[in-house]
């Protein structure tokens, strides 16, 4: 039968994770906390009051959960988000250096949508910063251990732009080759995104975006 | 990205996208592998002997087999004007087929004055607040449908004003300053989102030329419709 499969964000210690089902009911939403809650008001990023600032949210990992599995295999696990400008910076005026980036542990953008990006469970590493003003960056010292230290190759210091992976065509590439095979059941690689917001960032309504998974499956 | 407003209640999951086409592989000598067989009980794709494949089909389900499939669990559904898609191989052509399921978390706005959905671009917006001081110029969306956007009326004699700064300081020059405030109308601010599946087949073959591989694959949607990638 066909795969039954989920998108989850994953909260918490390492040792004592939470797993979130991402759906209608419950979509992603970013903070300034290691906050997996739909609809919170609490905890928002703040807009720098200095030239050249930068806010992070919290890094935000998410995966997808198959829970029944395939008849015979889930290959190419592959995630992109739609926008109609460069970047989501520009689209949602983010302000100076804005933007929504990404985890990435290959030295190019074209090996991102080639090659695994996503990193294994193990190397789960729970979001920090300082609850309500900033998150560690991706990239930066204090940065997602997988991204920042294990992938000494990683382009820009481990997290770059999603504009870069804006479509199906160019989708960044969370596991290559097989994910799951016949009935196994089971997470996949984990990926983290994050929003960066810059000094004369824009409140308000934001354009709509749609993120998506996709994977190939028979 | 906020999707924070949805409009089914928490906790209420998509089942999963059902499948309109199954396949069936033929064999040189005759004989069908059919992915769904007799009983309904489902056959491994990857259970397919390649070597004697001399054709290979994608057909919309029947009513009779998608209601046994559905028996057995799986999520299929019979659209039976759908087109059929085959393609013949032999031993040079070996075939290419697997679906792209799609899971995707996507916002929209609902204007609340013609109740129609609508993909706000950020292009056809409105000034609905001038910035002051640190805080920069407010922007609502337009219903391209409509041509409405939230705007302010006062509470007293509900005029209205286009921008909080069309009456001043936030006053309704009528009412006057005990009793005019503002309210913002909203109808098409504030964005709400959803999850959704949808399914590609791709079909095809790749064949070795001179030493090169060339591929001729076939995109299929839900709807039938055939695109070559």
């Amino acid at each position: 039968m066909a795969a039954t499969v989920q998108i989850e964000q994953v909260t918490g210690a390492a040792g004592s994770r939470t797993y979130t089902v991402k759906d209608t009911g419950t979509r992603l939403r970013y903070y300034t906390a290691d906050e997996s809650g739909a609809a919170l008001t609490t905890n928002p990023i703040p807009i720098p009051t200095v030239n050249d600032g930068l806010s992070g949210s919290y890094w935000a990992t998410t995966c997808v959960n198959v829970t029944a599995g395939p008849t015979s295999y889930i290959k190419n696990l592959r995630w992109y988000v739609t926008m109609a400008s460069a970047n989501m910076g520009l689209d949602w005026d983010l302000g100076t250096n804005g933007d929504m980036v990404i985890g990435i542990s290959s030295p190019t953008v074209a090996s991102g949508r080639t090659y695994t990006q996503g990193f294994s469970s193990n190397q789960y590493d729970q979001s920090d910063g300082t609850v309500g003003s900033w998150g560690y960056f991706i990239s930066g010292p204090t940065g997602h251990t997988f991204y920042s230290v294990s992938c000494s190759n990683a382009l820009s210091g481990g997290a770059t732009s999603t504009g870069e992976f804006n479509s199906l065509a160019n989708a960044y590439m969370v596991q290559s080759g097989q994910v799951m095979g016949s009935g196994a059941t089971g997470r996949s690689y984990f990926i983290v995104t994050q929003i960066v917001v810059g000094s004369g960032a824009v409140q308000g309504d934001k354009p709509d975006k749609t993120a998506t998974y996709v994977y190939s499956e028979v | 990205m906020d999707w924070s407003r949805g409009i089914h209640a928490p906790g209420v999951h998509m089942s999963n996208r059902p499948l309109v086409y199954h396949w069936i592989a033929y064999y040189d000598d005759g004989i069908k592998l059919p992915q769904y067989n007799e009983e309904c009980m489902e056959n491994r794709f990857i259970d397919i002997d390649q070597e004697r494949l001399v054709k290979f089909g994608l057909y919309p389900f029947s009513k009779e087999l998608a209601k046994g499939v559905r028996k057995i669990g799986d999520d299929v559904v019979s659209i039976e004007i759908l087109p059929s898609y085959e393609i013949e191989l032999n031993k040079d052509k070996r075939l290419i087929y697997y679906r792209d399921v799609f899971i995707s978390q996507e916002e929209f706005h609902i204007c609340k004055k013609c109740k129609k959905e609508f993909k706000y671009t950020g292009i056809q917006k409105h000034l609905v607040k001038k910035g002051v001081g640190k805080y920069k110029d407010e922007y609502v969306p337009i219903c391209p449908h409509c041509g409405a956007h939230d705007y302010y009326e006062c509470k007293k004699c509900q005029r209205r004003f286009e921008t909080f700064d069309d009456a001043s300081q936030g006053m309704c020059p009528d009412c006057g300053r005990e009793h005019g405030y503002l309210k913002r109308i909203v109808l098409t601010s504030g964005s709400y989102g959803r999850e959704k599946k949808w399914i590609e087949y791709y079909l095809g073959y790749q064949i070795l030329v001179k030493g090169i591989n060339h591929k001729v694959i076939f995109k299929i949607k839900e709807n039938g419709d055939c695109f070559i990638t």
